[in-house]
């Protein structure tokens, strides 16, 4: 192959494991807006949460995997609460629990820079071997990344597609009422969705730590991107989310090779702008949300 | 209703409290105002300027203060946010009545600062590098005490190109900051024979360089020129390594500042890089550098006693300076208040240094036309996980005409 | 209480706010008058704001694009075209109104959530063309600009001086709050209300909700531009920051603290945010820590904000 088809390729994978982070975070977001209609303003600062606290668990228990495992019980126990007690009064107020949910982002960046500090910080990667991958010295982490992702998004399809749980989670995403009236105990649900979506951001943060850097503001443009990848795909359409998560990183990977950094940005946001227009539900959208 | 008039006046008594609160100070203290950026993107440098800026203080007080009075300092955060910094810097000097602002490592903060700084005729004092600072974006009550990016790439040219290579491709993080490194650096290699073959910009906060470095780093290429601080440096150094394992490096300003070298391993080794102030002691062992670190609390290899992390030395030596910039500018013009600011500004323009505790950097000054500090400067070079100085650069080798007269400027 | 009485006590409330300001100029001291000409050009933005959430319930995460529109449209045509400072607000207003009626027409159309996230992804596209076109904003460094004379016909006065500075911006949320009330007690207002309450509704009554969800999502852009331009003046400065998402987020977080759907309830909210912001700051650096605790706590007590909770008392 020609250096130039190489070079393509090796962005076209690249950004192919980036989508893979990008798609666990977004089919989280997509998972709370589907199940409770609202947009979780703080999914980006859960997952600046995950990677904060992973930077503490991971030399504290001396052992990465076993600081992903923690984290994760962490997270699920703050969410759980914070669903429950914090956003539950407003359900049924989009906008109000939407400013609720940017009062905690705001309580979550503070206590990450009271805590850690404002120096962006590199984390090791647990696993430091290294492929020799189309003319790059690849790390190794990130294809042991990309694999666990693909496991994981794998056992939310299961769990969603294949147990009586994911039956009843994917019932209320349809129709709330319904499901309700069917006699589901739509509250558990409610708990359960948020929290399952939160993990799955802060699972995402943890293992992105080693690969980007840990700031107390790296949540931001990561929920903006994911908040892109959902709506393009089409809110509430789980599948949609992953699939736009994988095409749109591959995309801006190919895209800014040719392009400076801002013009593929710009690039991307026309695109999508574009999409909206045709299909103002996404992709993927159903005619009736 | 009661309840209601109630609520709605409580606003208004806080604020009328916080008045009485200013009045009520005596005004014996000469006050330094800081606008410091506690959080947002520069809260790491917020919080070493702040803690080198107390000890400044509390070492002139120890002393007697500056002719006699005591050093009040007053900080504000500017949450990186050069909007936040104007409103900040109004509130010193309206409120908290300061006669002199420093800080803000932020270009923005300081551009949006200096007219502020004229309308409320208060000299200021801030730490960052862009060049228009002491450019067109200055006026008389500006100062530059920190080098600035022209100083630094002019100084840095002649001897890149004789020492590490011709050929050159510049790697720049996408802000105003990395911009002017990418072009002043393009013009003086240029200038001294050399040529950049390639620039490419990447976006601040990247974690993966290598799409914007596949294929562009060619082998005709002798060096790179790496704009990048922090753990965009990191990300870099490691994609770059990645790449073109062979090529030199030159890193801008401070960009090993911060940074444990034995860490990254081979990736940085044999890097260099410009600098004003030396990470390491050993590169720089004077006396009076040594007090210096030991008042901040720093020890020889640039780690924070107490916590054992790397300090941000970036511009601390700077502030530090400004504290006795500012202490050696009331002495010689005999500043008694607000009303003299004048007679300070033409003591400040042209004030010269001698190394000491008090300029721990080394011999200055402050050049009186565009109120930029005139300094030597260091090349550092990664040898076997450490830092050396490899090269100095004398003050006049950075030196360039100034771009504008401030001296011709009224008050 | 009835709805008139509610309405009646709002506006008193309102007319009190003004009067007291209009004093305030004459007896404050220099730094807690600087505090209140931000707090006076930060009520328009929040009010600007309150006619897209509070009125007609369209959650937008873009206001910043009006904002910075407004900032550059007066600092652009104070540096360029060399306008007077009127002119030159006008233009800031102009650049609020231009972009608020293609961007509303894209954007009003769609369906609640897709609006929130397809505003906040504009913005992010002018912040991010902001920062790059650094030959036409400053970018990140901004552009800082020296003011003219302040002519109203037979007199011309200093910006410079505080008082002018301050009564220039008094009078600009004076009438601000003039014309967007005449608006609101029009049919339109009215109307806008209907859509708040039923959007449905509105629709099944033969009313053109989407040509007025526009109107009002370009109204208050215009104001925001209005409110920039204001903020550029008496900082004497624009950047590329006032196109961050930044500033999309608080004008939401002033309105739902202060009361959203009264046009003036917003004033606390910024009033508020502003004293946390000049004094709480100087003393605990993690200021946005209580903010935040805050919000959650006003929205517990009442949905509808400090004045909500506090009209519903009595």
């Amino acid at each position: 192959m020609s250096e130039p088809v190489l070079t393509v390729v090796f962005l076209l994978m690249n950004g192919l494991v980036w989508g893979l982070l990008v798609a666990l975070i977004a089919l989280g977001l997509a998972l709370i807006f589907g199940v409770m209609g609202i947009v979780n303003m703080a999914h980006g600062d859960l997952y600046m949460a995950g990677a904060v606290l992973a930077f503490f668990l991971g030399p504290l228990l001396g052992h990465f995997w076993l600081g992903l495992l923690v984290v994760l019980f962490a997270i699920a126990l703050i969410a759980g609460p914070i669903e429950r007690y914090v956003l539950r009064p407003y359900e049924g107020h989009p906008s109000a629990t939407m400013i609720a949910t940017v009062g905690i982002s705001f309580i979550l960046q503070q206590l990450a820079l009271a805590a850690y500090g404002g120096i962006p910080k590199k984390m090791d990667p647990p696993w430091t071997a290294s492929f020799s991958l189309l003319g790059v010295d690849y790390p190794g982490y990130r294809l042991l990344v990309a694999a666990i992702s693909v496991l994981i998004l794998g056992a939310v399809w299961f769990f969603l597609y294949r147990t009586s749980m994911g039956i009843l989670v994917r019932a209320s995403i349809e129709d709330r009422q319904m499901a309700e009236a069917m006699g589901i105990n739509t509250s558990r649900i409610l708990v359960f969705t948020f929290v399952l979506g939160c993990v799955l951001a802060a699972v995402a943060g943890v293992m992105a730590a080693p690969v980007t850097q840990v700031s107390y503001l790296m949540g931001t443009d990561v929920a903006l991107l994911s908040f892109i990848v959902v709506i393009v795909g089409g809110l509430g359409s789980l599948a949609g989310a992953v699939i736009t998560a994988l095409v749109l990183c591959s995309l801006e990977g190919v895209l800014s090779a040719v392009l400076t950094p801002v013009q593929s940005k710009a690039a991307i946001f026309v695109l999508m702008i574009t999409i909206l227009m045709l299909r103002p539900r996404g992709i993927f959208g159903q005619r009736n949300g | 209703m009661k309840r209601l008039t109630f609520f709605l006046c409580v606003p208004w008594v806080i604020l009328g409290l916080s008045c009485f609160e200013v009045w009520a100070q005596a005004k014996e203290p000469i006050r330094v105002g800081m606008v410091a950026d506690k959080t947002g993107g520069l809260a790491a440098y917020g919080y070493s300027h702040e803690k080198t800026v107390k000890a400044a203080i509390a070492k002139i007080n120890k002393e007697g203060g500056i002719a006699g009075r005591q050093v009040e300092l007053y900080v504000e955060d500017t949450e990186s946010k050069p909007a936040v910094g104007a409103v900040k810097f109004r509130k010193l000097v309206e409120t908290n009545k300061v006669d002199f602002v420093i800080d803000s490592n932020s270009s923005g903060v300081a551009v949006a600062c200096a007219p502020v700084a004229k309308e409320l005729k208060t000299p200021y004092f801030p730490s960052a590098g862009a060049t228009e600072i002491s450019g067109d974006k200055g006026n008389r009550y500006v100062f530059q005490p920190c080098t600035n990016v022209r100083q630094e790439v002019k100084g840095i040219a002649r001897w890149a190109v004789e020492n590490i290579g011709k050929k050159w491709v510049v790697v720049v993080v996408n802000y105003a900051w990395g911009w002017s490194n990418q072009e002043e650096f393009t013009q003086y290699i240029t200038e001294n024979g050399g040529k950049v073959l390639e620039a490419i910009r990447v976006p601040l906060g990247t974690s993966d360089w290598l799409p914007y470095l596949k294929g562009k780093i060619t082998q005709e290429a002798d060096a790179v020129f790496l704009a990048a601080f922090g753990s965009d440096f990191l990300s870099a150094i490691r994609d770059i390594h990645a790449i073109r394992p062979d090529i030199k490096k030159l890193g801008a300003l401070y960009a090993l500042s911060a940074q444990d070298v034995a860490k990254i391993g081979e990736a940085v080794e044999g890097m260099y890089c410009i600098t004003s102030y030396p990470t390491y002691l050993a590169a720089l062992d004077t006396e009076a550098n040594k007090a210096f670190r030991e008042i901040i609390g720093v020890d020889p290899e640039g780690k924070e006693t107490g916590t054992g992390t790397r300090f941000v030395l970036a511009y601390n030596w700077a502030m530090w300076q400004t504290m006795f910039i500012i202490k050696h500018g009331i002495e010689k013009s005999g500043w008694k208040s607000k009303a003299d600011h004048p007679k300070f500004i033409q003591a400040v323009e042209g004030l010269q240094w001698k190394q000491g505790v008090e300029f721990p950097q080394g011999d200055g000054s402050i050049r009186a036309q565009d109120h930029l500090i005139q300094t030597g400067l260091y090349v550092e070079q990664v040898t076997k996980g450490t830092i050396r100085v490899a090269a100095r650069i004398p003050a006049s080798e950075a030196s360039y005409p100034p771009i504008v007269d401030h001296t011709r400027e009224g008050f | 209480m009835s709805w008139m009485n509610k309405t009646r006590l709002d506006k008193s409330y309102s007319l009190g706010f003004l009067a007291v300001l209009l004093v305030l100029g004459l007896v404050l001291p220099s730094g807690a008058r600087s505090l209140v000409v931000q707090v006076m050009v930060l009520c328009v933005f929040a009010m600007a704001y309150d006619i897209c959430l509070g009125f007609t319930d369209q959650c937008s995460l873009g206001h910043s694009v009006f904002f910075g529109a407004g900032a550059y449209g007066v600092v652009l045509s104070l540096l360029w075209l060399k306008l007077g400072l009127i002119p030159a607000l006008l233009a800031g207003l102009l650049a609020g109104l231009l972009l608020s009626v293609p961007l509303g027409i894209v954007s009003v159309r769609l369906s609640e959530a897709y609006f929130v996230i397809v505003t906040a992804i504009i913005s992010a596209i002018f912040h991010l063309l902001a920062m790059d076109m650094t030959w036409l904003t400053g970018g990140d460094d901004g552009l800082s600009v020296s003011l003219p004379k302040l002519s109203l016909g037979m007199v011309d006065l200093s910006v410079y001086d505080p008082h002018t500075n301050y009564y220039l911006v008094f009078v600009s949320l004076l009438l601000s709050y003039l014309v967007l009330r005449r608006i609101l007690d029009a049919p339109l207002g009215k109307v806008f209300v209907c859509i708040r309450e039923n959007e449905k509704r509105a629709l099944f009554l033969g009313y053109n909700v989407e040509w007025y969800k526009l109107a009002a999502f370009v109204i208050s852009g215009t104001f925001s531009g209005l409110a920039g331009g204001l903020y550029a003046v008496t900082l004497r400065y624009a950047s590329a920051d006032y196109f961050s998402f930044y500033w999309s987020i608080l004008p939401i977080v002033w309105c739902l603290i202060g009361g959203l759907g009264t046009l003036s309830g917003c004033w606390i909210g910024v009033l508020l945010m502003c004293l946390f912001q000049y004094y709480v700051s100087a003393w605990f650096t993690h200021y946005l820590l209580i903010f935040g605790v805050l919000i959650l706590v006003v929205l517990r007590a009442s949905r509808r904000g400090i004045i909500g909770y506090l009209m519903a008392r009595g």
